[in-house]
């Protein structure tokens, strides 16, 4: 079953939109303190603007077409009026000719921010007055809450991630279990139909083949009649035991009556009957709670493994291990065959166990021990 | 929706970009004279000397003395030919001789305390001035006494603080702590003596006329003889300026100021003249 990806497309798609979210929302803080501050000393310098050119206006009533010529005593009376403090003063008569009050900013790389006023009698433009404001500070200030800015929406932009990041992915994590329950609930059920059809079918057919063998048999004259016969009976003894055999393993014993550790044992003990190898258990009795169809799941793991060493491993003895360690349960099964060569680590029969595994949550791992195998199941306890 | 945000940000930003800065400075281009008179501008210390003479030269063109603009704009205003006569009150400075204008010295006049009519004080010492301005006393005497300052270019201080060791220190504090009232023009310091109450400030001696009063200086009332005799140095020379090309048009004029007449009358203004040759 393919995983779903649904953490990974949401992470990506997350990911553009905090970092859009971010970036405009850090901008907003400094642009609008920036657009309102500059504002602010715009409209300082007009103001300041006005004030000097409503003095040249005193002045040119006073002084009508020389007012130019008296402009520097303005100045100092500016200066005096706590005008000093202006970053820059520009004034020019009608003509564009400067009239010696224009003062340049103390330092020439200031940014600064120009207020213009009109000088205007009776109608008639008589001077244009520049007043500069430092925007220095402006520009410092815009700096810093930009930064300030950057850091504070860094930090939420990352919770607005990962929040949401990680509900998705623990979504993932309940849908990938969930998906993994129904498949294994799915193979069961039809594990059980498998054996009940096997049963009612061919265990039928030849219960009732070996009873009109009997009957034969019974009348049947002579040893040279009844041979045959008994040795029909015999085959039908063998696959009406093969057919309980698959039966057995394809619907076992409920785990509910026997408990996992008892199925495993039930298990161990027929399967060392049937095959041969020597099969030890040592199984934890203190393992914690294991959802059912996670139990099914090392069942059918222990099942497939002990299969396996009867058909590659060529062993005498196997050893089925089970114990909890740090939040998991750990699965082990180890024999002294031949061991696994490198190209034969990927079998249909391994494959399956990964497959169970995966779906509950688990992994697998194989590797050589010793002369022999094993194999290693580590499962998420409930 | 967006077209509208973005349309409402570009306002914004523009409305906040502030005016665009000056231009610069077209460059002066020399003024025709007037046609009807000679014109005179410059120091309000010459204006009425100026007037006088003016008034009474017979002479064509006439000469129009205009309001005060100080000895900076005068010098300015004769450079640019905007007048044909700027009025001095202080040497011109090194720019100011750059630019070839003309000077010439008509007479050298007294610059004195003036005192309000509402001051009582005949005289004041060295040590009282200075510390008035420095704001370590309010008296005269023993009295209470409001001083107003003179603009920081006004050539009356330095002919002043001949006479007063520490006045510039103590001026130059003043200017910074805003201690004192600040007065621009010689016209506007007569008007505001008259009008402060026991009030003092620098004035041209020949301005100093009731209901002022020149007050003495260390005990040395100001005059015309004791500038002769040397016991009254607070002094400037008072000049007028003009362009060369402009000569030929003011040299009538001043012809007459450093003639017989134009003496008399410059004694007549409380001020010594300066020697006849013609310009």
């Amino acid at each position: 079953m393919t995983e779903l990806e649904l953490t990974s497309w949401f992470r990506r798609r997350m990911a553009a939109l905090v970092a859009s979210i971010s970036l405009v929302a850090a901008a907003v803080a400094p642009v609008v303190y920036h657009l309102e501050k500059r504002a602010e000393l715009v409209t300082i310098a007009r103001a300041d603007a006005a004030r000097v050119a409503a003095a040249i206006a005193d002045l040119v009533h006073q002084r009508q077409q020389f007012w130019r010529y008296d402009a520097s005593k303005l100045a100092e009376r500016l200066a005096g009026e706590g005008l000093d403090r202006l970053a820059a003063l520009s004034v020019r008569d009608a003509s564009g000719r400067a009239v010696g009050v224009d003062r340049v900013a103390s330092s020439p790389q200031a940014p600064l921010l120009w207020g213009m006023a009109h000088v205007e009698i009776d109608g008639r433009r008589e001077a244009t007055v520049w007043v500069a404001a430092d925007a220095t500070a402006l520009h410092r200030g815009t700096a810093l809450l930009s930064v300030l800015s950057a850091l504070v929406w860094l930090v939420l932009g990352a919770l607005l991630y990962q929040v949401p990041v990680r509900v998705i992915a623990r979504a993932e994590r309940r849908i990938a279990g969930l998906m993994g329950q129904l498949a294994l609930t799915m193979q069961e059920g039809e594990r059980s139909r498998i054996a009940r059809d096997l049963h009612d079918g061919a265990g039928q057919a030849l219960t009732a083949a070996r009873l009109q063998l009997l009957s034969a048999r019974k009348r049947a004259d002579g040893d040279a009649a009844r041979a045959p016969l008994e040795a029909a009976m015999k085959l039908i003894d063998e696959a009406l035991d093969e057919v309980r055999r698959s039966t057995t393993a394809l619907m076992p014993p409920s785990l509910a009556e026997l408990g996992l550790l008892g199925a495993i044992e039930r298990h161990a003990e027929a399967f060392g009957q049937a095959s041969g190898v020597r099969v030890r258990c040592e199984l934890s009795t203190s393992l914690p709670r294991l959802e059912p169809h996670a139990e099914t799941a090392l069942y059918r793991i222990v099942q497939e493994a002990l299969t396996n060493v009867a058909r590659h491993a060529d062993a005498s003895d196997a050893r089925v291990c089970l114990k909890a360690r740090g939040g998991e349960v750990c699965l082990t099964v180890e024999d002294n065959g031949r061991g696994i060569e490198g190209d034969r680590k990927g079998g249909s029969g391994l494959d399956s166990i990964a497959e169970r595994a995966r779906l509950v949550g688990g992994k697998m791992s194989v590797e050589n021990a010793g002369s022999g195998t094993r194999l290693t199941v580590r499962i998420p306890s409930a | 929706m967006r077209p509208l945000v973005a349309a409402a940000v570009i306002a914004l930003g523009a409305g906040c970009a502030g005016d665009p800065p000056p231009p610069p400075p077209v460059k002066a281009s020399v003024a025709a004279p007037s046609s009807t008179a000679i014109v005179a501008l410059g120091t309000g210390a010459m204006t009425a000397l100026a007037e006088a003479l003016a008034s009474a030269y017979r002479g064509e063109p006439a000469v129009r003395v205009e309001a005060s603009v100080g000895s900076s704009g005068g010098v300015r205003a004769a450079a640019d030919g905007a007048v044909d006569l700027g009025m001095v009150s202080r040497p011109l400075n090194q720019g100011e001789r750059a630019q070839g204008l003309v000077e010439v010295k008509v007479a050298t006049a007294a610059v004195a305390l003036a005192a309000g009519p509402t001051l009582g004080a005949a005289g004041v010492t060295s040590r009282e001035l200075v510390d008035l301005c420095s704001g370590i006393h309010s008296t005269v005497g023993a009295e209470q006494a409001t001083l107003l300052l003179r603009d920081r270019d006004e050539s009356a201080n330095i002919a002043i603080e001949r006479l007063v060791p520490g006045l510039r220190e103590a001026r130059e504090e003043a200017y910074r702590a805003r201690r004192f009232r600040v007065i621009y023009h010689e016209a506007a310091m007569r008007e505001a003596l008259v009008s402060t109450e026991r009030s003092l400030g620098l004035l041209d001696l020949a301005a100093i006329t009731p209901p002022l009063r020149a007050l003495a200086l260390d005990g040395v009332t100001p005059s015309v003889e004791a500038m002769r005799e040397g016991r009254w140095r607070a002094t400037r020379d008072l000049s007028f300026v003009y362009r060369s090309d402009r000569e030929a048009r003011v040299e009538p004029f001043l012809r007459f100021v450093r003639g017989p007449e134009g003496r008399r009358i410059i004694e007549q203004q409380r001020a010594i003249a300066h020697g006849s040759e013609a310009p």
